[in-house]
């Protein structure tokens, strides 16, 4: 346009006019072919995680492409990535359509090509015979930072496509499986999401000698929980009590939850300091996935946060405050926190309880703190004794990312309540619930700060991918070494240092530095809070179709109230720890530590001493 | 991949537990009994049940010291329970812990000194009292009273703790401050308090932090 201005600018002499005007023409026509050769997409990318399969239509709704080149215009979907350096994603696709497919790196540096800021590959093809084929992204990521992959089809059609970390051996019949449960995704609904992911399998130890019979004596929906706690005894105590406690709580067996998250507690409480099985987990030679389970932050956080909502019902205030505190501290330990604990949820309650227990001067300080993180926590008028807490959604899942599988990913599950979503309210009132607490986010950031991943237990964030990416190499040798001497030996130079280089093969296919991915399922995404001055509150609507599938409420006669209610099925959710490797029982033989601490918890169990 | 993995992955949704070859050999430990006044097998930086012992003998001889309650020509009437015992600490507590034991102690070792009522057990006392009374029962042995006794001193106490973290090591520090105070029901007077502290510190396992 700039050229067309210029042509009525000044010229006086008619070959400078003529020469302007050949000059103008050009640039006008280089602007207007440079136009042309650039794609116009109207496609949403789909987030996507390795590890996932995906049903999608290739339609005009879903999303369709102008070839810049061809003038072509195809349907078409994208999937993007958040890759680390040396990652290698690979995929299997298995289409009705004939497809062609390319993978891009988003270069905000780069403005040429049929796809200004980003770097794209060749495309190349798959025919719509629905057989399945490969598809990938051109070998091991060199540079951390946003991918996608493209694919774009001439007719309408189906394609499923499965995703997974080359680390991992994977072939047709795997993929098969896997795309054979794909989850139909709508392009349209996915702009602005997380990545989400459906999370990991479960696999439990045996069940021991008695245990059937042991197992008989208790309430039916429970025995699946009581299971697990035999099947897998300390290995993932901590998890499996909490996950009882839960259910428990869910099906009105208040005794049970009491005693369950005690001893969920109790173990997240306990110094594993000389532990010989924890000293084992560090070791080069030995999975991390050995160790006793005791949870990341968060769900440490949620352990305390079910223990008060239990004081709160039987009128504990001092015990439901000192544990909604925990809970705000546990939020706060991990490595390297800068900033406060952002759990304002946590607060928020602990606040109520102070009020409940008398002290305005606590109840004022926690009501403020939880006020900074949210201001829509507000403190609840003096005259409410009624306390609503309503959870919602599915929690966030784990996932083994890296090149070696060395890397915890957390991510929103399918079921995780959006951020935009209604907020419950109270049936036959106007009274709408606060979204007070968000899981999803307290496991996926620090601080505030959204990481992403996890090694050894230290966040890694995309920008600082330079060095990490370094150090997910040298991880692979030893995973323990790394948080221990990192410091000490000047960084990755002293690494490589100490081991003489990192080509040797032998070594690192001898180590076994695989993520430990464990983590508790039955968590909620979001948890709304509300208070009222009736003691009786008729049902929470948590959408226009759904309403509360359990309800827990205070004893009678107490100072406060509470009402809990939950919008899922809390005792269908399968018990075990989901991410429990299946080779976990054959580790835990082999510890002389772990095995007898196994055999006690179970033997004291059964016994009823536990 | 192996055809058993496979089965074990597409069976995962009906909730299918992959089989485990049997343990060859157990190796637990039987349940020992432990010393309440020493450190147990699992520590952490709260208080403990050596720390409910030692508080407890110290607040005992404290009060038993105390001319204000031991010393009084009349032997005072007492009230030591957990209702007005509070938890501000970050600790999950079960003040019966303390205060029964404390109750328990001094009523043993105050030889009459001083005399302790049941308080929270009213409702169980209004009620035998009731059953004499309609003569649903005979009066027992010790004869009918006005009235229970009322009460010359209350213990209250509060439980208190601040936190802290050395984010370089994964070091965690507690500080838990236990108050008790004697209360005179009649004037407010405090007639006696004490202070226990607890300071400790413990780092988890590396693998943990």
């Amino acid at each position: 346009m700039a050229s067309l201005v210029f042509l009525g600018g000044f010229v006086s002499n008619n070959h400078v006019k003529g020469a302007l005007l050949g000059v103008s023409l050009l640039a006008i026509s280089a602007q207007a072919i440079a136009a042309d050769k650039i794609d116009q997409r109207n496609v949403t990318s789909i987030p996507a995680v390795a590890g996932e399969a995906y049903l999608v239509e290739f339609n005009e709704n879903q999303g369709t492409i102008i070839t810049g080149k061809k003038g072509e215009r195809l349907y078409a979907h994208s999937f993007k990535f958040d890759l680390l350096k040396k990652e290698r994603i690979g995929c299997w696709a298995q289409t009705n359509t004939d497809v062609r497919f390319a993978h891009a790196h988003e270069r905000p540096d780069r403005d040429k090509g049929p796809r200004p800021g980003w770097k794209v590959s060749s495309d190349s093809k798959i025919k719509g015979k629905n057989k399945i084929k490969e598809c990938d992204f051109g070998g091991v990521i060199s540079d951390a930072g946003r991918y996608d992959i493209t694919f774009t089809a001439e007719r309408p059609g189906t394609m499923r496509v499965y995703f997974y970390n080359e680390a991992l051996k994977t072939n047709k019949d795997l993929a098969s499986v896997e795309m054979s449960s794909a989850r139909l995704v709508d392009a349209n609904e996915m702009a602005g999401l997380p990545a989400m992911a459906a999370g990991m399998p479960v696999y439990m130890g045996i069940m021991p000698e008695g245990g059937t019979s042991w197992l008989s004596t208790k309430p039916e929906k429970l025995r699946p929980y009581f299971a697990a706690l035999l099947r897998d005894a300390e290995y993932n105590a901590v998890g499996n009590f909490a996950k009882l406690g839960v259910a428990a709580m869910a099906e009105g067996e208040i005794a049970i939850a009491e005693w369950a998250l005690d001893h969920s507690l109790d173990r997240i409480e306990a110094i594993y300091a000389d532990d010989e099985v924890a000293k084992a987990a560090r070791s080069k030679f030995t999975e991390e996935s050995i160790k006793d389970f005791k949870g990341d932050p968060y769900e440490r956080a949620m352990a305390y946060y079910y223990r008060g909502l239990l004081y709160l019902r039987e009128g504990d205030f001092g015990n439901a405050r000192a544990s909604f505190a925990s809970a705000e501290y546990q939020d706060t330990v991990s490595e390297a926190e800068e900033f406060q604990s952002d759990f304002g949820l946590m607060n928020y309650l602990a606040g109520w309880s102070a009020r409940c227990l008398g002290n305005e001067a606590l109840a004022g300080d926690a009501f403020a703190a939880a006020q900074r993180m949210d201001s829509t926590l507000v403190a609840p008028e003096s005259s409410d004794k009624t306390l609503i807490v309503a959870e919602a959604g599915q929690g966030p899942v784990k996932q083994r990312r890296g090149r070696g599988m060395q890397m915890v990913g957390v991510y929103h599950s399918y079921g995780f309540t959006k951020p935009d979503a209604a907020p419950p309210v109270i049936e036959g009132t106007d009274l709408a619930l606060y979204r007070a607490g968000d899981i999803s986010y307290q496991a996926t950031t620090r601080g505030g700060r959204q990481f992403d991943a996890i090694m050894n237990g230290k966040v890694a964030y995309k920008n600082t991918m330079g060095t990490l990416a370094d150090l997910s190499t040298v991880a692979s040798i030893g995973s323990s070494l790394l948080s221990d001497q990192l410091g000490s030996l000047g960084g990755i130079g002293g690494m490589l240092g100490m081991f003489g280089g990192i080509a040797g093969n032998s070594l690192s296919d001898a180590t076994k530095a695989s993520a430990d991915v464990r983590y508790w399922d039955s968590l909620p995404d979001a948890v709304f809070v509300g208070t009222a001055n009736a003691k009786s509150i008729p049902k929470v609507r948590f959408s226009p179709a759904a309403t509360e599938r359990h309800r827990m409420v205070s004893e009678d006669g107490l100072k406060c109230n509470l009402v809990w209610v939950s919008d899922r099925d809390l005792s269908a959710v399968a018990a075990g720890l989901a991410g429990t490797p299946l080779e976990a029982p054959k580790w835990r033989e082999k510890e002389d530590g772990a095995q007898a601490r196994d055999d006690a918890f179970r033997q004291n169990l059964m016994a009823g001493t536990i | 991949m192996t055809a058993a993995m496979l089965l074990v992955v597409a069976g995962l949704s009906l909730g299918f537990v992959a089989p485990q070859p049997a343990t060859a050999q157990k190796r637990s430990s039987q349940s020992k009994d432990l010393d309440p006044g020493m450190r147990g097998p699992v520590q952490g930086v709260g208080i403990e049940s050596r720390d409910l012992l030692a508080m407890s003998d110290q607040m005992v001889r404290d009060i038993l010291a105390s001319p204000q309650i031991s010393a009084r020509e009349v032997a005072p009437r007492i009230i030591v329970d957990s209702r007005y015992f509070t938890n501000e600490s970050t600790q999950r507590i079960n003040r019966n812990l303390i205060t029964d034991r404390l109750r328990t102690n001094l009523n043993r070792f105050s030889s009459g000194r001083m005399i302790f009522l049941s308080r929270q057990n009213a409702a169980m006392i209004a009620e035998e009292r009731a059953l004499k009374r309609e003569g649903a029962t005979d009066v027992g042995t010790t004869g009918l009273t006005r009235a229970q006794f009322g009460a010359d001193f209350r213990m209250v106490g509060n439980i208190a703790s601040q936190d802290a973290r050395d984010q370089k090591t994964g070091t965690i520090q507690r500080f838990t401050q236990i108050t008790f105070e004697l209360v005179d029901l009649e004037t407010g007077v405090v007639a006696w308090s004490n202070i226990y502290d607890v300071s400790r510190a413990a780092t988890d396992n590396v693998i943990y932090r």
